[in-house]
């Protein structure tokens, strides 16, 4: 039988959270590694394989927009949270919210 | 850092990186892992307060992953044969690979020369070739049948996406299976018709035959000779065992490790006289006499011949897949984990 790590079970349960905490750090345009620095600060370490990819999902999806810029000769694709991602964001926060309340009467 | 030595490495990791991508995705993904490398490289840099090198670079390059690891999220799934086919494609082959390995030994076997002239070597040799082309057209039918579902795999759109959930019956969900349940029906028509078999070939052999009306007058032809004699202890024990098999399952309600070993028993000792009888099968039963005009040409019993030894192999081939299906059970009870569920 496969027993999980405890890192693995974790890494599990952030997983939930990272398209909130991503749209959260949106509102300000963001490149890929800039947005990767500042979920860290925050205490959320996410590495570049989930990351990348999932920008393009939230940008495929209408979630995030996105636009290449050319800084010190290089080009950088910079996100910002869209009109869409902007109406659906208050809702996810009001179901984050709902769920920290429900596992803390849970774990009480 | 040598300029050059930096450039090279990366230069090799995007190229390894835009060759696992798709045309369509290339151009921009590999300009911004790139940009994303260049950013990390810089932060490195920035860290440890010295100019970027060659061993600052391979630990970045080292810290992004391989290039099938930073592609793989990129990438959509790809299936040889995706999830929305694959139930068919396992439909088809349980209808298509039993019809064609029965169909190919039949028709393998016919074509082998006349069995009743075998010697035995001659005639096990020939079932294995049979069995052989079996199983060889069993394995080009799976070929032909895996390359279709990646033809259609590949060509029609809809089967790449994934399957969308449909509104759910629970009455479409099926019957727990249950290996160990028993069929009484079945178990005490079998008794019934075992033990007719077995008063009929012991005590009424001699009324064993063929039965014609003329002209409101019966008359009778024996058709079995003395050469099924010998046969008739072996097919009394088979049946014998055969009842006593079926009276102890009923008693104990379902199927458990003793009655399963004997089954496995009863069905060995059937194999055996089936094979038995396919090489004896023109000698224990005559048609001269019986059947008046037909009864007397060659051709006629030949054919006959040869379609009780279709029906034989038909019972051997039953058998096989019987002594298959006890045994996997006796096999399962010592897997952890693979216990049946219900009884």
């Amino acid at each position: 039988m496969d027993k999980p790590s405890i890192e693995n079970l974790i890494l599990e349960m952030r997983r939930g959270v990272i398209v909130l905490a991503v749209l959260s750090q949106c509102y300000d345009e963001q490149y890929g590694y800039s947005l990767m620095k500042s979920l860290s600060e925050k205490g959320l370490e996410i590495d570049q394989g989930t990351l990348y990819p999932l920008l393009r999902r939230l940008e495929t999806q209408g979630l995030l927009s996105s636009s290449w810029r050319l800084e010190d000769a290089r080009p950088r694709r910079y996100y910002l949270i869209s009109s869409e991602g902007q109406k659906i964001y208050p809702k996810l926060i009001k179901e984050w919210e709902s769920m920290v309340q429900m596992m803390r009467h849970m774990l009480e | 850092m040598e300029t050059s030595n930096k450039d090279t490495l990366v230069d090799r990791y995007l190229a390894a990186v835009s060759d696992l991508l798709p045309a369509r995705l290339r151009k921009d993904n590999v300009t911004e892992i790139r940009s994303l490398i260049q950013d990390a490289l810089d932060d490195r840099s920035k860290a440890e307060g010295k100019a970027p090198d060659d061993k600052m670079m391979e630990a970045v390059l080292k810290e992004f992953g391989s290039p099938e690891k930073i592609v793989a999220p990129y990438l959509p799934e790809k299936y040889l044969i995706g999830p929305r086919l694959y139930p068919i494609f396992i439909l088809v082959l349980q209808i298509v690979l039993p019809i064609v390995a029965v169909l190919m030994l039949l028709v393998s076997w016919m074509g082998s020369i006349p069995v009743t002239s075998m010697t035995a070597v001659e005639f096990f040799t020939e079932l294995a070739k049979s069995l052989g082309n079996s199983f060889s057209a069993v394995v080009q039918a799976f070929g032909n049948i895996v390359f279709i579902f990646a033809i259609l795999q590949w060509t029609i759109p809809e089967f790449r996406t994934m399957v969308e959930e449909k509104e759910w019956d629970p009455h479409s969900l099926k019957a727990i299976s249950r290996p160990d349940k028993i069929k009484r029906g079945e178990l005490i028509t079998e008794i019934v018709f075992t033990f007719i078999g077995l008063i009929i070939f012991n005590f009424y052999l001699d009324k064993v035959g063929i039965y014609n009306n003329i002209d409101g007058q019966w008359s009778f032809t024996p058709i079995l000779t003395e050469a099924f004699t010998p046969y008739i202890p072996w097919l009394s024990l088979l049946w014998v065992l055969t009842i006593i098999l079926d009276i102890l399952v009923l008693r104990k309600g379902a199927w458990q490790t003793g009655t399963r070993w004997f089954s496995i028993l009863v069905s060995a000792l059937n194999i055996a006289i089936a094979v038995s009888l396919m090489k004896d099968i023109s000698l224990v039963y005559t048609l001269q006499g019986a059947l008046g005009y037909w009864g007397e040409i060659g051709m006629f019993k030949s054919i006959l011949d040869q379609i009780l030894i279709v029906v034989l192999v038909i019972v051997i081939i039953a058998s096989v897949v019987k002594i298959a299906q006890m045994a996997w059970q006796l096999i399962k009870r010592t897997i952890p984990g693979t216990e049946n569920f219900g009884i």
